[in-house]
């Protein structure tokens, strides 16, 4: 695939069960000119041993006894799921053999997928945290001729490069600081106007200098959007205030700076949502009346509580995220079989801005399946429940139900044919006060389905409004304003 | 690439524009390595690029087409519908290029003060979100630089390597 690739030997661990399964490995990995060895005798310097972990392996004596002479020869495993890789966390062994498995889950672990390339998975996944991998994917490393050793055994790394990947702690890119709360006073200025220079005179020259910045390498790309942001938002809210004075012209104008500043942030918003959308946020149920500069302050602050919020999904998901509040974060409990229809209701719902918990994008090797289930079912107001025959069946369906159930989570029952089954449904009419009414996403109606569910988990004005007020930023930055404002009195 | 540029809707924070990346690529190949674009694609992309700088800076002797694109990209930040992270990405393309081939012992300019390249490779990587040290990042290029010369890399590098097999 690439020259001068340098290839390691690698040895294999495997139950007899699942000989063939680590034959079919054997012969990828030695037509792509890795050696293979099976004793711990014939190595004598290797990097990698990978352990085949299946259900059959995780029973057999025989196969621990073999991991822990390997772990003697300070071999690094790369454990290989053939089962789904949550399942691994399932029933860890408890016995003599917990100490190879803490050995063994401290390292990376492949789960092989049923498509075509998994073997290729498999080879990339030797050296992951090699950069050349990224090159790999791309197919830019072999036309520029420039990967020479997708193993990344032939140039060696440097000591210091774990240390530099790890996080500096640093916001990026969204540094939202007390600094853009002089927006507020820029804004709150504009009510009494120097005549002489225009009313968004002050303004229009702090965002000259901060164009200025965001044009430099390395400046303040930010800066200028959430500054207009802030400063338009503010004025949006403060219409009841004495000397308030909007042009028609100056709602144009708004509008246009809202929008683009929204977009610079990763909120994609259509023509006119904007004023809607702040017409709707200031009539949330706020305690306050917005004819007080406090009050004004306080819907802005939580309105840049909501964009930073968004503009991180935006981030995170690498899509703009549309100007809406974000509904509930839900959990979903489905069984093995049903991922297909899990993994497409996720990705819709996702795309609708939903924050979802599964174990497919949540679970990580060395993180025990039960503190994460807690801990994901803690913070979720939802259990979606994919109820059909197989998760009937399932004992951690009915695990993450219970404890929904216990936690006093909503739980949303979604049914592929219209009912729920016998099992599940007794167990949903243990707790009735907490289960919602049954979605059915049955063929004619599944693709609705993830619209239905969304308008579940949307929350009420008075809970938006409280979800955003326990937002962290939300007092720090009501506060900084608040000081700021007796300061300049 | 001097159309108006098109609202990107969907990604976000966008900027990595494939044609800027092959054209600071291939321009680093030519003024670094002394190679013309071989492939008939990039021999279309690069001259189509520069017959389009050139129309849109008339009556301008056009000597330094990277820093011409790089202010280019710089300007179009003036407007909050663009990423501002192209031009991190194209200075990247460019300057790790260059960094390769001179680590490579490929590169003309080899005895150049190497942070000559290395600042605006660290400055694109600063505006993509990673903070490195110059050892650390001259760390991680070198684990690109080919460990010899072979029948592939000399391929590309179709003209005779200034130190062919000097790291074999």
């Amino acid at each position: 695939v690439t020259p001068a690739i340098a290839l390691p030997s690698v040895c294999l661990v495997f139950a007899e069960e699942d000989s063939e399964e680590a034959r079919r490995v054997s012969t990828f990995l030695t037509t792509h000119g890795v050696s293979i060895s099976q004793q711990p005798a014939e190595v004598m310097q290797t990097a990698r041993l990978l352990v085949l972990l299946s259900p059959h392996a995780m029973k057999s004596e025989l196969f621990w006894r073999s991991l822990a002479d390997w772990k003697e020869r300070q071999v690094v495993p790369m454990v290989v799921c053939l089962m789904p890789k949550a399942e691994l966390y399932r029933d860890p062994p408890a016995d003599w053999r917990h100490e190879t498995w803490v050995w063994l889950k401290v390292n990376v672990a492949v789960e092989l997928s049923a498509e075509t390339d998994r073997y290729v998975t498999l080879l990339r996944a030797l050296d992951p945290q090699d950069p050349k991998q990224w090159w790999w994917n791309a197919g830019d490393a072999v036309e520029l001729g420039l990967a020479v050793d997708v193993l990344g055994v032939g140039i060696p790394r440097p000591a210091t490069l774990r240390k530099a990947s790890s996080p500096t702690g640093e916001p990026y890119p969204f540094a939202l600081d007390e600094s853009l709360l002089s927006a507020c006073g820029v804004a709150s200025d504009r009510l009494t106007p120097d005549d002489t220079s225009g009313r968004d005179a002050p303004y229009l020259a702090l965002c000259e200098i901060l164009l200025q910045l965001r044009r430099k390498p390395n400046g303040e790309p930010y800066k200028l959007p959430w500054f207009i942001l802030i400063y338009r938002a503010w004025l949006s809210f403060a219409a009841q205030l004495p000397g308030f004075a909007y042009s028609e012209q100056d709602v144009i104008q708004a509008e246009r700076e809202l929008r683009q500043a929204l977009f610079a942030l990763g909120v994609g918003t259509d023509a006119s949502e904007v004023p809607a959308f702040l017409e709707a946020f200031a009539n949330l149920p706020w305690t306050a009346s917005p004819s007080t500069l406090a009050a004004v302050d306080e819907r802005t602050i939580a309105f840049m509580v909501l964009v930073h919020h968004l503009t991180q999904a935006a981030l995170a998901r690498t899509q703009r995220m549309r100007l809406r509040h974000p509904s509930c974060p839900c959990f979903v409990s489905y069984a093995r079989p049903d991922e297909g229809f899990a993994r497409e209701l996720v990705a819709n719902l996702e795309a609708k801005g939903a924050d979802v918990w599964w174990d497919l994008n949540s679970i990580t090797l060395g993180t025990p399946l039960g503190g994460s289930l807690r801990s994901a079912v803690g913070d979720a107001r939802f259990l979606l429940l994919v109820a059909t025959p197989a998760a009937d069946k399932s004992p951690y369906v009915r695990l993450e139900v219970e404890t929904a159930i216990r936690q006093g989570l909503r739980v949303v029952p979604i049914s592929l044919d219209g009912q729920v089954p016998a099992g599940l449904q007794s167990l949903l009419d243990s707790a009735p006060d907490t289960i919602e009414p049954i979605i059915s996403a049955i063929d004619s109606e599944r693709a609705s389905a993830p619209t239905s569910v969304l308008a579940r988990l949307e929350r009420s004005p008075s809970e938006q409004l409280r979800w955003l007020q326990s937002q962290a930023p939300y007092q720090y930055l009501r506060k900084q304003l608040a000081q700021a404002r007796a300061s300049l009195a | 690439m001097n159309e108006t540029p098109k609202l990107d809707n969907v990604s976000f924070p966008g900027g990595y524009d494939i044609t800027d990346i092959i054209v600071a690529v291939k321009l680093a190949e030519m003024l670094y390595a002394g190679n013309m674009p071989t492939g008939e694609v990039e021999q279309v992309i690069v001259q189509r690029f520069l017959g389009e700088l050139t129309a849109r800076h008339p009556g301008i002797a056009i000597s330094d087409p990277v820093q011409l694109r790089a202010q280019e990209l710089l300007d179009e930040r003036r407007s909050l519908l663009n990423s501002h992270l192209k031009f991190s990405w194209f200075c990247l393309a460019h300057w790790v290029y260059v960094l390769v081939t001179v680590r490579s012992s490929l590169s003309l300019s080899e005895h150049v003060d190497l942070s000559t390249f290395l600042t605006p490779v660290r400055g694109a990587l600063l505006e993509l979100g990673v903070r490195v040290s110059e050892e650390e990042c001259l760390a991680e290029v070198d684990r690109f630089v080919p460990a010899a010369v072979t029948p592939r890399s000399s391929l590309v590098f179709s003209t005779t390597p200034p130190c062919a097999g000097a790291k074999s």
